[in-house]
């Protein structure tokens, strides 16, 4: 356990320093820096500030102070906020992504799996092509096209919840919706086909010869071994949740970090952008990680989880 | 003869498929004493295991229906009895038993959850009785270090261990009944004797009687005390062992034994399996379902499905037009001379 948790650890530090590096190459290959803007400042100005963000010195060796920094957490200040650090905005604002982001994915998670169940136990028949257009819907719709029409039917015209905004309990439910359904579609799909292939193995014949009734073989049998395949998807569908909370953050006006990202790539704040990537990076790998572990836990065979084997 | 502890009566399986209906049993008839072992061998496709199936009311459905005929279990018809009833008998009246014990077992669950499972329902066990009763069990299947094994998962037993954790499942409500179809087919040769061994010896324990599936006439002969022999959705020939192997009165048991090694006679020719295929079961033909290979089959026999001839009174039986008074004399010898010249 520890182990395999130590050399993931290991991996991890070697693909965010692959991150940080390409970030990084990126970043310098973009044409213009912080500083180009329509006013024309004084040179003397431009050049002083570049000293004091350290841009003024060679490639090599503004890479080495950024690695510097970053081995102590120390991700600098914003350029265009020159009051407030990086770690600063990342305090601020990705307790309310996470939020968000959980609230998608648990509920992605939940209707994902509850869907795809009930389309495979009634297979052929109604509730299955319901969910299958559903989910055809879900994968095809994005969430930015779907936002705005949540917002206009159930905020504007049936008043049945908050247009916007945030800090209430009933004001995440249309954003985590619209950010959910795409996951919620593949999820659905996926439990659906494992579903089916789980019910006609021999151990759920087993079950149903045990005398369980049907209810009792679904619940302890069939789900738990239809999503394991979930599970492994749930790295992906965390990353896409979080990088679509960018756009469905702006949308709702939700203070979270959607809005530090877009202003910092448009005004190439280099020490945000590099910053938040850095941190989402870590976040998703992460997330990984936990996924991993879950996945050896949901699912004895693997042995990730340090259970003792035959 | 006493009352059978299960009877079929004129069973009927069917299921509906793109290409037709397949007729998979076509009208069985079988008894079950209390505590003996009935074997039931017969090549592949012949209905043994749809028929094992039926008594569990675990037929695939759809495709598959029962479409007539009555299965007496305990003065009930189970075909006839609701679900909730079938739930109740199921896994503690009946048990059974599969073929390949590495796919049985659920992956994510442990051992001793999975044997405690039909216990909390059926006898409404706490967890700690359960738990007891598993380990009970799993010492009484042979399994050392019971109390750790419990709590493992399936991958981590052997292929052998985990058939023994099957019966101790099927068994563990005292079940009246042991379906087990094709129980060692699936482990190796040394495996499957301990496997049979030690079907025997709970069956002397528990007088549980067993229905046991196979294709292996070896196993029959050390296990079983009846022999019903299946061919094409029905059965050809039932008795005792002795009847069924010494004098055997169906020319598809005297094929089937053909085809089989024999340890006690040195022989110089290959093995002779009856040459032909098994008849069409979407479209069954409508006299004897053996009629296209059997070397002896007459007119009649392709025309009209022959009766049971009672040999021997409540014990041997068997479907052939050779038992009728003008057929003409045959033996078993004849058959295998056919085959061999073949
Ligand atoms: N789910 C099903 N759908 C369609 N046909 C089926 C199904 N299950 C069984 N059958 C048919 O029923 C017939 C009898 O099958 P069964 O499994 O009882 O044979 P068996 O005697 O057990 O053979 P084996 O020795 O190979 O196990 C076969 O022709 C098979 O094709
Ligand atoms: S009934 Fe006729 S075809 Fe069938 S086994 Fe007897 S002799 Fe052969
Ligand atoms: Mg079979």
């Amino acid at each position: 356990m520890l182990h395999f948790i130590g050399r993931r650890v290991v991996l991890m530090l070697l693909s965010l320093w692959v991150i940080a590096t390409l970030t990084f190459v990126l970043m310098k290959s973009i044409p213009g820096d912080p500083f180009t803007s329509e006013k024309k400042y004084p040179p003397q100005t431009i050049a002083n500030l570049k000293a004091q963000y350290g841009l003024d010195k060679s490639i090599p060796e503004q890479y080495v102070t950024y690695l510097k920094n970053l081995v102590t957490f120390d991700l600098g200040f914003s350029i265009n906020n020159t009051s407030r650090t990086v770690n600063d905005m990342l305090s601020d604002g990705f307790p309310i992504s996470a939020e968000l982001g959980g609230y998608s994915v648990f509920l992605a998670l939940c209707a994902g799996v509850l869907m795809g169940s009930v389309a495979a136990l009634w297979q052929g028949r109604l509730p299955d092509y319901a969910m299958m257009i559903l989910a055809v819907i879900g994968i095809s719709v994005p969430s930015f096209v779907l936002a705005p029409f949540l917002q206009k039917y159930l905020g504007l015209e049936w008043r049945l919840l908050p247009l916007a905004g945030w800090g209430k309990p009933e004001q995440i439910i249309l954003p985590a919706s619209a950010l959910a359904l795409g996951q919620v579609a593949l999820i659905a799909r996926l439990m659906r086909s494992s579903m089916l292939d789980v019910v006609t193995q021999d151990y759920i014949r087993t079950a149903r010869a045990k005398g369980l009734p049907p209810w009792r073989v679904v619940s302890r049998h069939t789900i738990r071994n239809a999503i394991i395949p979930v599970v492994t998807i749930m790295g992906p569908a965390i990353a896409a949740v979080l990088t679509g909370s960018f756009v469905i953050e702006k949308i709702f006006s939700i203070p979270g970090m959607g809005k530090y990202f877009v202003e910092s790539i448009t005004n190439r704040d280099y020490p945000v952008i590099m910053g938040t990537t850095i941190f989402y990076a870590s976040f998703l790998i992460l997330m990984n990680l936990i996924v991993d572990l879950m996945y050896g836990w949901i699912d004895p065979r693997i042995k990730v989880s340090g259970r003792e084997g035959s | 003869m006493s009352t059978p502890i299960l009877e079929i009566k004129d069973l009927h399986v069917s299921f509906k498929t793109y290409a037709g209906e397949v007729q998979a049993v076509r009208g069985v008839n079988l008894q079950l004493e209390k505590g003996e072992t009935l074997a039931i061998v017969g090549e592949s496709g012949s209905g043994k295991s749809v028929t094992a199936q039926s008594m569990m009311r675990l037929i695939p459905s759809p495709p598959g229906k029962i479409k007539k005929g009555e299965i007496l279990f305990d003065g009930k018809d189970l075909t006839k009895i609701s679900d909730k009833e079938m739930y109740q008998i199921r896994g503690s009246e009946i048990g059974m038993i599969f073929q390949d014990p590495m796919t049985s077992l659920n992956p994510t669950m442990t051992v001793g959850k999975q044997i405690m499972e039909g216990l909390m329902w059926h006898q409404r066990l706490n967890k700690n009785e359960a738990q007891h009763r598993a380990i009970e069990m799993l010492r009484l299947v042979g399994i050392p270090t019971p109390e750790k094994r419990v709590k493992q998962f399936p991958h981590q037993f052997s292929g052998g261990m985990r058939q023994r954790a099957m019966i101790a499942i099927s068994l563990a409500c005292n079940p009246k009944i042991l379906i087990a179809d094709e129980p060692t087919t699936a482990l190796d040769v040394t495996i499957q004797a301990q496997i049979l061994e030690l079907m025997r010896d709970l069956q002397i324990k528990t007088e549980t009687a067993i229905i046991l599936i196979t294709h292996d006439l070896g196993v029959v002969a050390e296990t079983a005390q009846r022999v019903a022999v299946m061919y094409g959705g029905k059965i050809v020939e039932t008795g005792k062992v002795e009847e069924v192997f010494y004098r055997s009165r169906h020319p598809y048991t005297w094929g089937l034994m053909g085809s089989m090694p024999r340890l006690d006679i040195e022989r110089d020719e290959e093995l002779s399996p009856i040459p032909g295929s098994p008849p069409d079961l979407f479209d069954p033909p409508k006299g004897c379902p053996f009629a296209d290979r059997c070397p002896h089959a007459m007119h009649i026999c392709h025309d009209e499905m022959p009766e049971v001839t009672e040999v021997i009174p409540g014990s041997h039986q068997v479907a052939c037009w050779l038992e009728h008074s003008e057929a003409p004399s045959v033996g078993r010898g004849t058959m295998q001379v056919n085959i061999a010249s073949k």
